[in-house]
């Protein structure tokens, strides 16, 4: 807790006391003396506790709070006005948060200006801010404050607050403004067909790009704090009357559960939130992209934006969701389809080969066709290494390359890969020290775990392969099954939001199974899903095919329409 | 350490996690890997083969593949490598005291589980094979699709051949067996034929060929030039070779059919065949050739009496494949003669298979006594103690359906026509005057 100096103290005790004798009326709420002197404490000793403090209409004194408040903060302006003559009045704000040129066209040269004649010394039914606000201001967003929590919120949120002598309320103007980058398309979640836009780290931002998707009132956007230090603004997007209110209701009361000193990225309160946080599955989607995030509002999810943060929080999730890419909706559904079977044939590659070749090469050789186990035993012939410590080598080094790639830049990444791929692929195994069928499982696997349309996903597989391989070389296939078995107990249990993590395959809903299994044509998808979209089960009245027959029913056909039109 | 948990003070909820994740992973470790077993630990047999060595003995002999001598790919083929197949035996009292005797010799653990084929020597299987087999059918390594087959003489013989163009001799056997699925019996269906009632079961015979003679006209060196390097391909070598079928009384062989018996019991048996007949028309000595493309049987048993009376019949579909007479094949009434000419001699080598069983071998390996089982199963129980005598008196009315559905891509009627070996009137003439 910062000391103020003894010398600021005094003359603050000073004025303080002065303000305290003028308005007896405002310290008359203080029943008794201790009160009072506890105010007096208040005042004197804590820097945090100044925000508690009201605002009072001597400006000499806020100006004096907010400046404590704010003390080495070298972006900290105050600028003292005098208007409406001769009225003193200061104007504060966070150099850098605000729009300066907005700043001093809107508000700063209204307020010299035009709002100098106005005979604010004249006793009048409103007090001066009103007038301003209404009059002279040339400010869209303006509110008006009495607290110095208000006020210091605001000016940190890049307002400029007015204060003015003589009045207890700061005028809030919104000139805020802050660089942010450009909306652009997301690296993580590159499409090769579908929109290419990116949420970007600015909230407002990022609302407007969900909002261009869905215009509707209905789409709501509510703001909650979290983050004692942050105050870090937060929206719970959803669409009311699709959106469960008791779902909103629990994310927004585990949003407000959240004390933290501060929220630096959405990805703190995705491990805030969460059901289990013990387990290796994301339970909460974060993606980059608007698009998605409209798609799952659609379906009765809730998305959380979190400001500073490009990634946004769709919450709750299911395993299926997890394994669909955008792009499976944005291609014909035939190859959409085949793309997620695909999706989850590697899905099981990346979990399960590794341990299934230690396995099946340590402990069941009679699995192996007879050919291939010839082949097996002529390759790993003279490798000093039992397959598991061979394989963990490798599974290793692939690892480590491929954090080692994420973290270089770009073109030094690319060199980094080409000569670990060498070394580890072409020599490891001329050397003798791993064998050729080593490289094929690492490879494939590490090909397998990259399918994961989502990052978070893949490395949970990824991680979890490791326990698999190391039960695989003490137990066999036995080991292996157990493993599965083990996580599969897991993946039944763990719930999103309270939604089951498999449905619609563990409660099993056998309708919506077609979304899970292909990628359903969208004419096909008649339901939202049932445990998120039940407010609102139809997405879209029945018999949505197109074909030729449905131009015939109700609208002309476009063939016809300029016939029509040449008639008359 | 372990004192710790079983202190009085309650252990809090994340001391038990860790104590609980401490005993499995020492769990595991402890256990170990200790029945781990690398494939380069491996001694992989692709091949058994067992003969009698002695009054009380058997000689087991093992083709066990070399792994650091089969020809991978990319490791620089090129030279004709040795074959991976090395070859050891081992006597025994028993297949188990042998196979003993056998790992004593190998400093690798034999591992059965990828043999292709189970050869029998003659003698042995004259004795009977079911406690030979007992171990390949009891033990869990041995697989039931194993491949099996009876040799005349020395089972290790074959073994010992050089495989010529599969990488194992083992190998070459089963290729051989499974281009011909009539001669693809495994230990499985010898087994399952022992088990069932009223049907004995057959097996392969499989030699070693004989090397063709030395042909020393094929290499015509001239003075003139210079002498040519030897012929590096290999000309008839020694290799397996599948001849027929033998025949079983309970788990002992009693006699060999050869190919066109074995083929004619295999369809009584209601196998499916794979095979081509050649047969002269009309007792001439110009031959047409037929694939068999589809085979069913049927069997019923009549009684009349004591008698047994066995109506077979069979059908089958053939393709032409080689017309040497250069007979009409687009004309139907040609192809019907040929169906006849067909029909007669597909019934010759029914009867004859049927009366060598009958009266030389006595074993019941058409299955009557499973007809009749499953005709009349009061009667079988009656019979069945004394079925060996009332096998040989089986009466059997035969009738043989064939049709023929393709004649093949050439006709009479396209390209140069050929002399007609054989006019349609004679060859009528011949195939009805019988």
């Amino acid at each position: 807790m910062p000391q103020p100096d003894a010398a600021r103290l005094a003359s603050l005790s000073q004025e303080a006391a002065r303000a305290l004798a003028r308005y007896e009326d405002q310290l008359g709420r203080l029943s008794s003396v201790k009160e009072r002197a506890q105010r007096l404490q208040i005042l004197l000793t804590a820097t945090q506790t100044l925000e508690d403090l009201p605002l009072c209409d001597v400006l000499a004194l806020n100006r004096r709070t907010l400046e404590h408040l704010f003390e080495a903060c070298s972006d900290f302006i105050m600028r003292p006005l005098s208007i409406a003559g001769g009225r003193e009045a200061a104007l504060i704000y966070l150099d850098g948060l605000v729009d300066s040129k907005r700043l001093d066209d809107l508000a700063l040269k209204a307020l010299l200006y035009d709002a100098f004649p106005l005979a604010g010394s004249e006793p009048g039914p409103a007090p001066l801010s009103q007038t301003l606000e209404k009059r002279v201001v040339a400010v869209s967003q303006v509110r008006s404050a009495s607290t110095v929590r208000e006020v210091a919120d605001a000016v940190l949120h890049g307002n400029a607050a007015l204060l003015i002598d003589g009045e207890p309320t700061a005028l809030l103007l919104d000139v805020s403004s802050f660089e942010h980058r450009s909306v652009d398309e997301p690296q993580n979640e590159a499409v090769i067909r579908g929109p290419r836009e990116g949420l970007v780290e600015s909230l407002r931002v990022n609302t407007a790009l969900i909002r261009r998707r869905l215009r509707t009132p209905e789409l709501k956007l509510d703001p909650v704090r979290a983050g004692h230090l942050s105050r870090t603004e937060i929206v719970v997007a959803y669409i009311r009357g699709i959106a469960p209110d008791v779902l909103v209701q629990e994310v927004k009361r585990r949003l407000t559960r959240i004390r933290i000193d501060a929220v630096i990225d959405s990805a703190y309160v995705e491990e805030l939130i969460e059901d289990d946080p013990y387990s290796p599955f994301p339970q909460v989607l974060a993606t980059e992209r608007p698009d998605i995030v409209a798609a799952n509002l659609l379906e009765g999810r809730v998305a959380v934006l979190v400001d500073g943060s490009s990634f946004a929080l769709v919450v709750p999730i299911t395993l299926w969701s997890l394994m669909q890419a955008s792009e499976d909706y944005y291609e014909r559904y035939f190859i959409g389809s085949a793309l997620r079977l695909l999706r989850y044939l590697f899905a099981l590659i990346a979990l399960t080969v590794p341990a299934f070749y230690i396995a099946v090469t340590t402990f069941h050789h009679e699995m192996i066709p007879s050919a291939l186990l010839l082949t097996l035993a002529a390759t790993r012939e003279g490798i000093p290494f039992p397959s598991i410590v061979e394989i963990l080598m490798m599974e290793i080094s692939f690892e480590a390359l491929r954090e080692a790639g994420v973290r270089l830049p770009k073109t030094v990444g690319a060199a980094v890969t080409i000569v670990g791929a060498l070394i580890i692929g072409q020599a490891a195994v001329q050397a003798g020290i791993v064998s050729a069928p080593v490289i094929i499982v690492v490879a494939l696997t590490g090909i397998a775990s990259f399918t994961f349309p989502r990052f978070n996903l893949g490395i949970a597989v990824r991680l979890l392969r490791f326990p698999l391989m190391f039960l695989a070389g003490v137990l066999g296939l036995y080991g292996l099954i157990l493993g599965i078995l083990v996580i599969t107990i897991h993946l039944a249990g763990l719930r999103s939001l309270g939604i089951p993590y498999l449905s619609p395959v563990a409660p099993l809903s056998v309708g919506e199974l077609a979304d899970v299994v292909v990628r359903p044509p969208i004419w096909a998808r008649g339901f939202r899903p049932r445990l998120t979209g039940y407010p609102n089960p139809r997405r879209q009245p029945p018999r949505v095919k197109s074909g030729p027959e449905s131009w015939e029913e109700g609208e002309p056909s476009p063939g016809a329409a300029p016939a029509e039109g040449a008639a008359p | 350490m372990m004192g710790a948990a079983a202190a009085p003070c309650s252990p809090s909820l994340l001391r038990r996690w860790l104590l609980g994740g401490l005993v499995a992973c020492l769990a595991a470790v402890c256990a170990g890997c200790w029945d781990r077993i690398e494939v380069t630990e491996l001694a992989i047999i692709s091949g058994v083969a067992l003969d009698q060595a002695g009054p009380q003995s058997v000689r087991m002999t093992v083709s066990i593949v070399a792994p650091t001598r089969v020809r991978t790919p990319g490791s620089g083929a090129g030279e004709a490598s040795p074959s991976p197949d090395v070859v050891i035996s081992a006597e025994g009292r028993t297949v188990v005291d042998a196979a003993v005797a056998l790992q004593a010799k190998t400093g690798r653990r034999l591992f059965w589980g990828h043999i292709e084929v189970i050869l029998v020597g003659e003698a042995l299987a004259r004795q009977g094979l079911a406690p030979v087999f007992d171990f390949f059918a009891r033990h869990r390594q041995p697989r039931l699709r194993t491949l099996v087959a009876v040799v005349p003489g020395d089972a290790s013989d074959v073994l010992a051949t050089m495989a010529v163009i599969e990488p194992s001799t083992a190998a070459a056997v089963t290729r051989l067996a499974e281009l011909h699925p009539a001669a693809l019996i495994t230990l499985k269906d010898f087994l399952a034929d022992r088990l069932e009632q009223g049907r004995e079961a057959v097996v392969p015979v499989i030699r070693v060929a004989s090397r063709g003679a030395a042909q020393p006209g094929t290499l015509q060196i001239s003075p003139d030039k210079e002498p040519d390097p030897p012929p590096s391909v290999q000309r008839d070598p020694l290799q397996p070779e599948l001849v027929g079928l033998a025949v079983f009384r309970g788990d002992r062989v009693v006699g060999y059919l050869d190919w066109s018996e074995s083929v004619a019991l295999l369809w009584v048996r209601g196998q499916s065949i794979v095979s081509s007949v050649t047969v002269p028309l009309g007792s001439t000595d110009q031959h047409v050739s037929l694939t068999i493309v589809r085979s069913a049987t049927e069997m019923r048993p009549r009684f009349e009496g004591d008698r047994i009376v066995m109506e077979m019949r069979l059908f089958g579909e053939h393709d032409l494949i080689e017309d040497t007479a250069g007979v009409d094949t687009d004309s139907p009434r040609v192809v019907k003669l040929i169906e006849q000419e067909l029909a007669e001699a597909i019934s010759q080598s029914v009867r004859r298979a049927i009366a060598k069983l009958q009266k030389e071998f006595r074993s019941d390996a058409f299955g009557f006594g499973a007809a009749v089982r499953r005709a009349d199963p009061a009667r079988w129980r009656e019979l069945s103690a004394r079925w060996d005598t009332v096998f040989p008196d089986v009466v059997v009315e035969l009738e043989v359906q064939t049709f023929i559905r393709r004649v093949g891509l050439t006709s009479r009627s396209m390209g140069t026509p050929r002399p007609q070996l054989l006019t349609d009137d004679e060859l009528e003439r011949r195939v009805m005057g019988r």
